[in-house]
C-alpha cells in the first residue's frame, strides 16, 4: 500500500507550493487515477513517490518503507515519466539494458513478449520511433521489472485509440496476474473512467477529492425540476449543490448526495414555501462533468477549466 | 554486502555507459602511444627512458582526467536522464562512488597496459618507477572536474567553473603585481609553484619543472574536492533544472564569476597599458571603461549559459550595474587604500627581494663580439610630463641590475603602491630611482659607468638571499649556486636573456660581473 501523510513540496526557484498537505492512501491491487489541471501537482506527487524528489515535510511510504533513498522500496516501484529519457542513437534494447543493469528482476522474456504485443522492433533506434511508440517502449520496459507499483505520468498521452485499449488491457492483466497497483495521472477523464477504481483529484497542490468511481457516479447527479409555482424562492442551501440554474418554474441543479434523499428534501422545502414539485428527474453525469463541477466547487471555476 | 555489490554494479555500468571513452583511452594508451614511442625512438635515440614514459603518462592523464568526469556525470545536466537514473533502486552515494571508481578504472587499466606494452620496446628500465605520478595527476584533474560537474547543472557552467577554478589563482597573482608595478615575469617565477599548487591544470607543469612538492599538496586538495563533490551529489535537488544545483547560490555564483573576470580583466588591462608594452598609459578611466566593457561581455555570456536562453542575455541588467559600480569602487579605492596602509611585510605575494631592473636593452650590433648592449632608460616624470633623464641613452654598458636592500625596497614599493605612476618602458619609477639615489647615492654612478666598477660602488654592500657581497667584490661558487637556485633570481636571469645578452653560464658570469662581482 502507498501511504502519503501531510506531504508538502515547495519549489523555491519558482516560489510555488506544489503540494500542500496532501494525505492519501493507494490500496494494493487497484488502479487509481490522479486527475488535475496543468500545474496542479500531479507529476510532482509521482516524482516524490518514485524517489526522485524529496518532500519538504510529510511522509511517503510503500509497504511501510520510506521511499526516498531506499533501494528496497524503490525496487518495488516502476516509474514512467511524462518526458522519458531517450538517446536518439539508442535502440529500445539498449535503453532496456540500462534498466536491466541497474535493476534486479528485469525480465527479458517479458520485455520481448510485451514488445511483440505492441509490435515494436526492439533493435530499431528510438529516434526512428514516433512519440506514441516511444511511450509504448517506456511502458514495455517499466512492465518488464515486474514491479509491484507502477507510476504512470500521462501515459496515454500520444497513444492511438487501439494502442490505448491494448495498454489498458495489459495494465488490467498486470493487476490480475501480478497483483500490481497502478497510479496513473491524466487529463483525459474519459480514459480513466473505464479503467480506474478510484480517482484522486488534485488542485493547486491540494487533494480536493478522493473517491471510488462507482460512488462518484452514483452520488453526483443533475436534477431537473418543475414547480407548481415560481421556484426561485426555494432555498437549496442545505443541499450540496455544485451548480444551479433557475428559470421561472423550472430549476436545474447539480448536487452530490443520495438522489432519493435529495428528492425528498426538495419536496419538503417546496412544501414549506407553499409550492409543489410537479416533475423531478435525476440525470447521471459523466465523470468529466463531475470533475468539472468538483473543480468549480474547489474555487477554480473562474478559470474556465473545461 | 548487497549494497557493496550494488556499488560495484554501478561501477561496471559506469564503464559500460562510457564505453566510447574507455575504448578511446585503450586505443590511445595501448596502440597510439606505444606506436608513437616505438617509431620515435627508432629515429632519435635507441632506448625508451623512464622520463619519456612519465611524459606520455601525463598526456594520457590529461586526456582522461578532463573527459572522464564529463562523460560520467553529464547525466546530471539532463533532467530526463537524471530522472531515469534517480528513479532506479540505487542510492545517490552508490552512484557517486560507483562512477568515481569507474572513472579511475577507465584510466588505470589502459595506463597500466600502456606501461606493460611499452616494456616490450627496448628501454633503459625503470618504466614503473614513476607509475604513480600520472595517476596522481589524473586524480587531481578528475576530482576538480567532478566538483564542477556536480556543482553546476549545465556542461557550459561546469566548463566556466573549471576555468575559473584555474584562473582564480592567476587572477589573485596578477592583480597585486600590477598594483605594485612589479615585473610580471619575475613575479610569476617567484610564485609559480604556489600558483601550481592551487591549479589542477598545473599538474603537468609540475612534472616538467620538477616541483616535487606540488603534487602531494594537490592530491590533498583533490581529495577534499572529491569529498565535497560527493556531498553536493548526494544533496543535489533534482527538481532544479537551471544552471546551479543550489538555486540560492546562483547569483552568488554569477557575481563571483564576474568578480574574478573583472579582477582579471582589470589586471590584464593595467598590465597591458601600464606595464610591459612600452607604451605610456596613465589614464585610469580608460582602464575602468575597458574593464566594465569586458565584464559586461562576460555578464552577457554567463546569462546565456545560465538561463539557457539567448533572450536572457540582458537579464537583470540593473543588478549588473549596481554590481559593477560597487566593484569599481572597491577595486579603485579600497584596494589601493589598503595597499598603501598595510605594511609591506604583510601584503601577500610580494617577493622577498625587489629588483629594480634597468633594461630594455638593445644589442649593439657594432660591438657584438664583446657582448655589449645599449641601455634605454628614459625616465619620465608624471609630474612634469617630460623626460627628465635621457643621459644614459645609448651608453654602451653591460646589462646590470640594482639589487635593492630591504630598506630601500620597502620604501620604493610602498611609494609605487601608493602612487603607481607609470613611466616610459614601464619598468621604472622616477620616485623609486630618486629614492635609490637619496639612500644609496649611486644612481648616476651606476648609470654612467662603463667597464670599470667605480670606487663609490665598491663600498656598497649588496645582500641577495643569503649572499652578501660588496659591489665589484668576489663571490664564491657556492654563493653563486645559492643565487641561481632561487626562482626569483633565475627568473630575472631568464628575463634578461630575452634581450639577447647571452645565455647559460656566460650570461651568469656577465650578470655577476656587474652586480655581485
Amino acid at each position: 500500500m502507498i501511504e502519503i501523510n501531510g506531504l508538502n513540496k515547495y519549489f523555491s526557484e519558482s516560489g510555488v507550493l506544489s503540494l500542500d498537505n496532501v494525505s492519501m492512501t493507494v490500496p494494493d491491487n487497484s488502479i487509481v487515477g490522479l486527475i488535475g489541471i496543468n500545474g496542479a501537482g500531479k507529476s510532482t506527487l509521482l516524482r516524490i513517490l518514485a524517489g526522485i524528489y524529496k518532500q519538504d515535510t510529510g511522509t511517503v511510504s510503500v509497504d511501510g518503507e520510506k521511499v526516498y533513498e531506499n533501494n528496497s522500496a524503490k525496487s518495488k516501484i516502476a516509474y514512467i515519466s511524462d518526458d522519458q529519457y531517450y538517446n536518439p542513437g539508442m535502440t529500445m534494447r539498449k535503453l532496456a539494458s540500462i534498466h536491466a543493469s541497474l535493476r534486479e528482476g528485469f525480465s527479458w522474456e517479458k520485455f520481448r513478449g510485451l514488445a511483440d504485443r505492441f509490435g515494436l522492433d526492439v533493435n530499431k533506434r528510438l529516434s526512428g520511433f514516433s512519440k506514441g511508440m516511444r511511450r509504448q517502449s517506456d511502458i514495455v520496459i517499466a512492465l518488464s521489472y515486474g514491479a509491484k507499483y507502477l507510476l504512470c505520468d500521462e501515459t496515454f498521452d500520444g497513444l492511438d485509440p487501439i494502442t490505448r485499449e491494448l495498454t489498458k488491457k495489459i495494465f488490467m492483466q498486470e493487476m490480475t496476474d501480478n497483483n500490481a497497483t497502478i497510479l496513473m495521472s491524466s487529463h483525459n477523464l474519459r480514459e480513466m473512467e473505464d479503467i480506474c477504481d478510484r480517482i484522486l483529484l488534485i488542485d493547486r497542490g491540494r487533494l480536493v477529492l478522493s473517491a471510488d468511481i462507482d460512488d462518484m457516479r452514483g452520488t453526483v447527479n443533475k436534477y431537473q425540476l418543475v414547480f407548481e409555482r415560481d421556484g426561485d424562492n426555494i432555498p437549496l442551501d442545505s443541499l450540496k449543490v455544485y451548480a444551479l440554474n433557475s428559470s421561472g418554474k423550472m430549476i436545474t441543479f447539480i448536487a452530490d448526495g443520495d438522489s432519493g434523499e435529495i428528492e425528498a428534501q426538495v419536496r419538503r422545502l417546496a412544501a414549506e414555501r407553499g409550492s409543489e414539485v410537479i416533475y423531478m428527474e435525476a440525470v447521471p453525469l459523466s465523470l468529466e462533468e463531475i470533475f468539472m463541477y468538483k473543480l468549480k466547487k474547489s474555487d477554480i471555476a473562474d478559470r474556465e477549466v473545461i | 554486502m548487497k549494497e557493496l555489490r550494488k556499488t560495484l554494479r554501478v561501477t561496471l555500468f559506469g564503464i559500460k555507459n562510457s564505453r566510447v571513452f574507455f575504448i578511446l583511452m585503450l586505443l590511445l594508451c595501448c596502440v597510439f602511444i606505444p606506436t608513437f614511442i616505438y617509431l620515435g625512438i627508432s629515429e632519435t635515440h635507441p632506448k625508451l627512458t623512464a622520463v619519456e614514459i612519465s611524459v606520455v603518462g601525463a598526456v594520457a592523464a590529461y586526456a582522461g582526467g578532463i573527459f572522464a568526469p564529463v562523460m560520467l556525470f553529464s547525466f546530471l545536466h539532463n533532467r530526463t536522464e537524471q530522472d531515469l537514473y534517480i528513479a532506479m533502486p540505487v542510492k545517490r552515494i552508490q552512484y557517486f562512488i560507483g562512477y568515481a571508481l569507474s572513472g579511475f578504472l577507465m584510466f588505470i587499466l589502459p595506463y597500466t597496459l600502456m606501461i606493460a606494452i611499452c616494456g616490450l620496446i627496448p628501454n633503459d628500465g625503470g618504466l614503473w618507477q614513476d607509475y604513480l605520478t600520472p595517476v596522481g595527476m589524473y586524480f587531481v584533474l578528475f576530482s576538480s572536474l567532478t566538483l564542477c560537474m556536480t556543482f553546476c547543472t549545465s556542461g557550459a557552467g561546469s566548463a566556466v567553473t573549471f576555468v575559473l577554478r584555474n584562473g582564480l589563482a592567476a587572477s589573485l597573482v596578477i592583480l597585486p603585481f600590477t598594483l605594485a608595478n612589479l615585473d610580471s615575469q619575475a613575479y610569476f617565477d617567484f610564485l609559480s609553484d604556489k600558483i601550481l599548487m592551487l591549479t589542477p591544470l598545473g599538474t603537468c607543469i609540475s612534472l616538467f619543472r620538477d616541483y616535487g612538492h606540488i603534487l602531494p599538496v594537490q592530491l590533498v586538495i583533490a581529495l577534499g574536492e572529491l569529498i565535497l563533490s560527493c556531498f553536493l551529489f548526494i544533496g543535489r535537488k533534482n527538481e532544479v533544472s537551471l544552471a546551479l544545483a543550489f538555486p540560492k547560490s546562483r547569483y552568488f555564483y554569477q557575481y563571483s564569476v564576474l568578480t574574478v573576470a573583472g579582477l582579471y580583466i582589470t589586471a590584464l588591462f593595467m598590465s597591458m597599458f601600464g606595464l610591459g608594452s612600452g607604451q605610456y598609459y596613465d589614464d585610469m578611466p580608460y582602464v575602468v571603461f575597458f574593464s566594465v566593457a569586458c565584464t559586461f561581455m562576460v555578464f552577457i555570456v554567463l546569462n546565456i549559459i545560465l538561463e539557457k536562453n539567448s533572450k536572457a542575455a540582458f537579464h537583470k541588467l540593473r543588478h549588473f550595474f549596481i554590481f559593477i559600480a560597487g566593484f569599481a569602487l572597491v577595486t579603485t579605492s579600497v584596494v589601493s587604500l589598503l595597499i598603501s596602509l598595510v605594511p609591506y611585510s604583510v601584503i601577500p605575494f610580494y617577493p622577498e627581494f625587489a629588483v629594480v631592473k634597468i633594461y630594455s636593452v638593445e644589442r649593439n650590433y657594432s660591438q657584438e663580439d664583446i657582448y655589449r648592449n645599449h641601455i634605454n632608460i628614459n625616465i619620465y616624470s608624471s609630474e612634469t610630463n617630460d623626460y627628465i633623464d635621457e643621459r644614459t641613452k645609448y651608453h654602451a654598458v653591460y646589462d646590470k641590475s640594482l639589487i635593492v636592500t630591504d630598506a630601500a625596497k620597502l620604501k620604493a614599493l610602498t611609494e609605487l603602491a601608493q602612487k603607481p605612476s607609470r613611466y616610459y618602458d614601464n619598468r621604472y619609477s622616477y620616485k623609486s630611482l630618486s629614492l635609490l639615489s637619496s639612500h644609496l647615492q649611486w644612481q648616476n654612478t651606476v648609470l654612467n659607468f662603463e667597464d670599470e666598477v667605480p670606487e663609490e660602488l665598491k663600498a656598497v654592500e649588496i645582500t641577495l638571499y643569503n649572499v652578501k657581497a660588496n659591489f665589484g667584490g668576489e663571490i664564491t661558487e657556492k654563493a653563486l649556486e645559492e643565487l641561481t637556485s632561487r626562482p626569483f633570481f633565475s627568473g630575472i636571469y631568464r628575463q634578461s636573456t630575452r634581450y639577447g645578452f647571452g645565455i647559460g653560464e656566460e650570461y651568469i658570469s656577465g650578470f655577476t660581473d656587474v652586480a655581485v662581482k
